[in-house]
């Protein structure tokens, strides 16, 4: 304690940077007057006195000395010392401090969304102990993992659990409409339904009124009362206290608002945030409704018990559904399990472009504690240790990682919410709490010192490691740059070689995905999901079209079952009649007429279907093809065995249209039949507008509200946002890895230029001597791009080796691209010779120009 | 040359304690003329010992010093013991009792 004590006054001594301490001088004033004082009372000179009293001024300077922290004033001399330095090579530390300053605010941006997306714990009670619930029915070795639960299953799990954990509903946050006043035109926010019991596991407090509790939730459609989120509250109601009690309209359904959720809390899904938290047993129609899954499973064990235990005993009660448990310490979202991969993969390339910038630093202070070899040496006869050197060339790197650091902090704080915005659709945002307090000041510390290390270790060690008699021996030239610069040089290159090839690689599939030819248009087509009361008849279908294409501003518009790419297929298997061997499996799409113009799905041969038409069928090329080895399919017929309803009518091919892609736009082209529409109680509106689509969806509504009341739009949604949400991570990696490829192509080309011009401008007087001597021009260029291209081949070759491995691992996430295959590897080295070529030109062309004179002359 | 300080500061940290606890609040001067008194002359501070060491006790809030007036009305810093000081004086006491006579017992052993 006494120590500490002593630290801290001797810190805030040094902090004060006082020159004199006006008391201190009095006090050793007054010494001296006693002591003259007592020599005249002894009858001696007063200068006796003073003698025996000492020297003010050595006495002043150990007083210092105490009252001071040595190490800290050395090293506020050494902060001094390296500003000077920054000042003085201002252009070359611009630069330094601009492309590191990049680099780490692309990785602080990546970080921070891996961060809020995958990482930070939910801010509740012990986060740690949060398990959620999976499972795999059927569960062969293929079945997939799901999350989603329905009710009946889950009073089964809680009886089985009973009170060995609290067992929670936490309902998947879904897209909904509501009226904040009556009258107020919906809005869409996110609504999560929770158990009763969820807020209290979760330890959370209400901002405002509060919270829902089990009693909230204990009978089917019994407490309409809503829980508010406390973002919502704030940016929609003005954080108005005065909410609480006021009805929402949620749907057609009337809540009551008792309170806002804690300020921080946004829910169980990182990636949305939750505005709406209402009872479980609200969602009355679906609680006894088995398959109907529309929640997560939660767990928190109770005390004896663990997240393994808690698994055992419910596979050993349920081992049909295969049931596991994970940590939901984070949260579980689909966004999670959409992004993991694509953000992991960034935050990667960030730290890669981050690696090439420290080694390009790394260099040009190497460079630079060449250059100061003679005034290290001057330091070391002077009596300063290695040590005290090292730190000199640690506090400069450390102050242009800081200056960095904060160039990065504000890129990243511009960055981050860009990247966020590039993962959300118009209809299905991202959001995300990016600001993590403690959490990112940590990590920018930690990274700032990591940088510090990374790019500063070696020159301090080279400074450290100065000879004062060889150096102050040596005249004329410093040493030329080692091993060590060149080996640096050649690892930015293999770095930047491998983010180019990373990059072409996603740029690729994007843009392979992107030309791909679709087998329709999705511009300008609108996709209303419409509901009736019960099932309606085809001709009803029919005529609702028929309606909503008068509207002004719509060209075409049909019905289908369901619209292309919204994940919802039906399919079956079809055989010409008596050649029952030979069997196609195709996607069956019931469509009304004008599906193929709305759609701009070309007709090749045959017709469009006519009204009241039965047992025909249009088919698509693959069809044709797989079917009829190419030849006409029109007036074929075919059998279709659907299943158990097994149809043994033939239906006659009346069209061939050509293929397009149904499930997904990464999808090869798939046998396809389109049938009439059948009866049905609901369907996907098709309508190709004249204009912008989105524009459109109101006035469709209205006009079908006034003809066909007892019909709901559930949902409008342009199918280019289909078609968009299909490539967000696609469009994500492409973009970010080229420009993380870019970024560090310049970073390196600067990095190669700096240390080539810097070898020509070390050997002026060499190569002066050889041009006097008669050599060549091209020779000495070939001399000097000889350097360069020494560390670049073996740079290159380890990059694309890299590139082709990561590629290969990556390769679910390609399309239509082959790592390895010249295409991926091609256009990445194009550029990088450009960029060698650019780095390398300037210093040769110097070179030639030396004039020997001149330069002799000036030695 | 460099053993000797090091001896003394562990001894004078000591000596300044004790002299400021018998005499009461006294100033810097009079600590050092009363342990040259006390040495018979053996013992002689110059300044540049003396005030760092005060500094130091007081760094450690041993001792707290406070401006004052002598009895022939010069100013002059006062030093006297905390309640901390008087704790740590008892304590290094004891140690040196114990350190002295173990190393009587030794070297008269020696002898």
């Amino acid at each position: 304690m006494r120590a500490v004590r002593e630290f801290l006054v001797r810190l805030a001594g040094t902090l004060r940077w006082r020159r004199g301490d006006p008391d201190l001088e009095e006090e050793l004033r007054s010494h001296l007057a006693f002591a003259e004082e007592e020599a005249r009372r002894r009858g001696e000179p007063a200068r006796a006195g003073r003698l025996r009293a000492g020297s003010a001024t050595s006495a002043l300077d150990a007083v210092r000395d105490q009252s001071h922290l040595a190490w800290l004033d050395a090293i506020r001399l050494d902060v001094v010392f390296a500003w000077r330095q920054l000042i003085r090579y201002r252009a070359a530390n611009a630069v330094a401090i601009a492309s590191l300053g990049l680099a780490i605010g692309a990785t602080t941006a990546a970080a921070r969304l891996v961060d809020a997306m995958l990482l930070r714990p939910l801010p509740v009670a012990d986060p740690a102990r949060l398990i959620a619930v999976t499972i795999a029915p059927g569960s062969g070795p293929t079945a997939e993992p799901r999350h989603d639960f329905d009710y009946p299953t889950y009073r089964e799990y809680a009886r089985a659990v009973g009170d060995r954990a609290d067992v929670m509903v936490v309902g998947s946050a879904a897209r909904q409409l509501v009226a904040v006043r009556p009258g107020d035109e919906p809005e869409p926010i996110f609504r999560q339904f929770v158990s009763g019991n969820v807020f209290g596991v979760f330890g959370l407090q209400p901002a405002e009124g509060r919270l829902l509790t089990p009693a909230d939730d204990d009978a089917p459609g019994a407490h309409a009362v809503a829980v508010i989120g406390y973002n919502w509250w704030t940016r929609r109601l003005g954080a108005d206290p005065g909410v609480i009690g006021r009805t929402i309209h949620i749907g057609d359904a009337a809540f009551e608002i008792v309170g806002v959720a804690p300020q921080g809390f946004t829910g169980t899904e990182p990636g949305t945030i939750t505005d709406i938290f209402v009872p479980a047993t609200m969602n009355v129609a679906a609680l006894d409704s088995p398959g109907w899954s529309w929640f997560l499973l939660w767990l928190r064990p109770r005390a004896a018990e663990s997240a393994v235990t808690l698994q055992q005993l419910l596979q050993t009660r349920f081992p049909n559904d295969n049931p596991r448990v994970e940590s939901a310490e984070a949260g579980v979202s689909g966004a999670q399990q959409t992004f993991r991969r694509p953000l992991l993969i960034l935050m990667g390339l960030a730290v890669i472009v981050l690696l090439v910038a420290c080694a390009n630093v790394g260099n040009l202070l190497s460079a630079r504690a060449i250059g100061r070899s003679r005034e290290m040496s001057l330091r070391i006869s002077i009596g300063a240790g290695r040590g005290r050197l090292m730190q000199l060339v640690l506090i400069e790197s450390l102050m242009l990682a800081v200056i960095a650091s904060g160039v990065g902090v504000v890129f990243a704080s511009y960055a981050s919410p860009v990247v966020v915005a590039m993962l959300s659709q118009p209809d299905r945002p991202v959001q995300l709490m990016l600001e993590s307090g403690w959490r990112a000041l940590g990590f920018g510390v930690a990274l700032t010192l990591a940088v510090t290390l990374m790019f500063g270790l070696l020159p301090a060690l080279r400074a450290s490691a100065s000879k004062p008699l060889e150096t102050l021996k040596a005249t004329g030239s410093a040493p030329g740059p080692g091993a060590g610069t060149w080996s640096l040089i050649g690892l930015q290159v293999a770095l930047s070689t491998f983010l180019l090839v990373a990059g072409a690689l996603f740029a690729g599939t994007f843009g392979h995905l992107m030309t791909r030819e679709l087998g329709f248009s999705f511009e300008q087509v609108l996709l209303l999901v419409v509901e009736a009361t019960g099932e309606q008849s085809a001709a009803t279908w029919r005529d609702v079209a028929r309606q909503v294409s008068q509207v002004a501003g719509v060209e075409y518009a049909s019905v289908a079952g369901w619209a292309p790419l919204s994940g919802n297929r039906w399919h079956g298997e079809f055989h010409v009649p008596g050649m029952s061997d030979r069997k196609v499996e195709a996607n069956v799409v019931d469509v009304a007429p004008s599906y193929f113009d709305a759609l701009r799905i070309g007709l090749l041969y045959g017709r469009d279907f006519a009204a009241g038409e039965r047992d025909v069928a249009i088919v698509n090329e693959t069809f044709a093809r797989v079917l009829f080895d190419g030849g006409s399919p029109i007036g074929r017929r075919v059998l279709r065995h659907m299943g158990k309803d097994s149809s043994l009518t033939p239906v006659t091919i009346v069209g061939l249209v050509r293929d397009a892609v149904y499930m997904s736009v990464r999808e090869s082209p798939t046998a396809t039949m389109y049938v009439p529409l059948e009866p049905r109680p609901g369907g996907t509106m098709i309508v190709r507008t004249s204009g912008p689509p989105a524009s459109m969806a109101p006035v469709i509504r209205r006009a079908l509200a006034a003809a066909y009341p007892s019909l709901r739009v559930r949902g409008a949604e342009r199918l280019g946002a289909l078609v968009d949400q299909q490539m967000v991570k696609e469009r994500l990696l492409a973009a970010l890895s080229t420009f993380f490829a870019t970024v560090a192509l310049i970073i390196a080309g600067l990095g190669l230029y700096g240390v080539l011009n810097g070898t020509v401008l070390r050997r002026r007087r060499e190569i002066g001597i050889r041009i006097a001597l008669g050599a060549r021009t091209a020779d000495v260029v070939r001399g000097i791009a000889a350097h360069a291209l020494l560390p670049v081949l073996p740079g290159v070759a380890a990059g694309v080796a890299a590139g082709v491995v990561f590629g290969r691992a990556a390769r679910s996430m390609l399309f239509e691209i082959v790592p390895g295959q010249p295409a991926s590897f091609v256009p990445p080295l194009v550029f990088l010779a450009m960029a060698v070529l650019v780095a390398t030109l300037p210093p040769a062309v110097r070179a030639s120009r030396i004039d020997p004179a001149a330069t002799l002359r000036s030695e | 040359m460099e053993k000797k300080t090091d001896v003394l500061q562990g001894t004078l940290d000591l000596m300044v304690l004790q002299t400021v606890d018998s005499l009461g609040p006294m100033h810097g001067y009079a600590i050092a003329a009363r342990l040259e008194q006390v040495s018979k002359g053996a013992l002689q501070l110059n300044m540049g010992t003396l005030y760092p060491a005060l500094m130091r006790l007081e760094q450690r809030g041993l001792l707290q010093a406070r401006w004052g007036t002598t009895d022939n009305n010069r100013r002059a810093r006062f030093y006297e013991l905390t309640r901390a000081g008087g704790h740590e004086l008892a304590r290094e006491k004891e140690d040196w009792d114990r350190m002295t006579a173990i190393m009587q017992a030794l070297l008269r052993g020696e002898a």
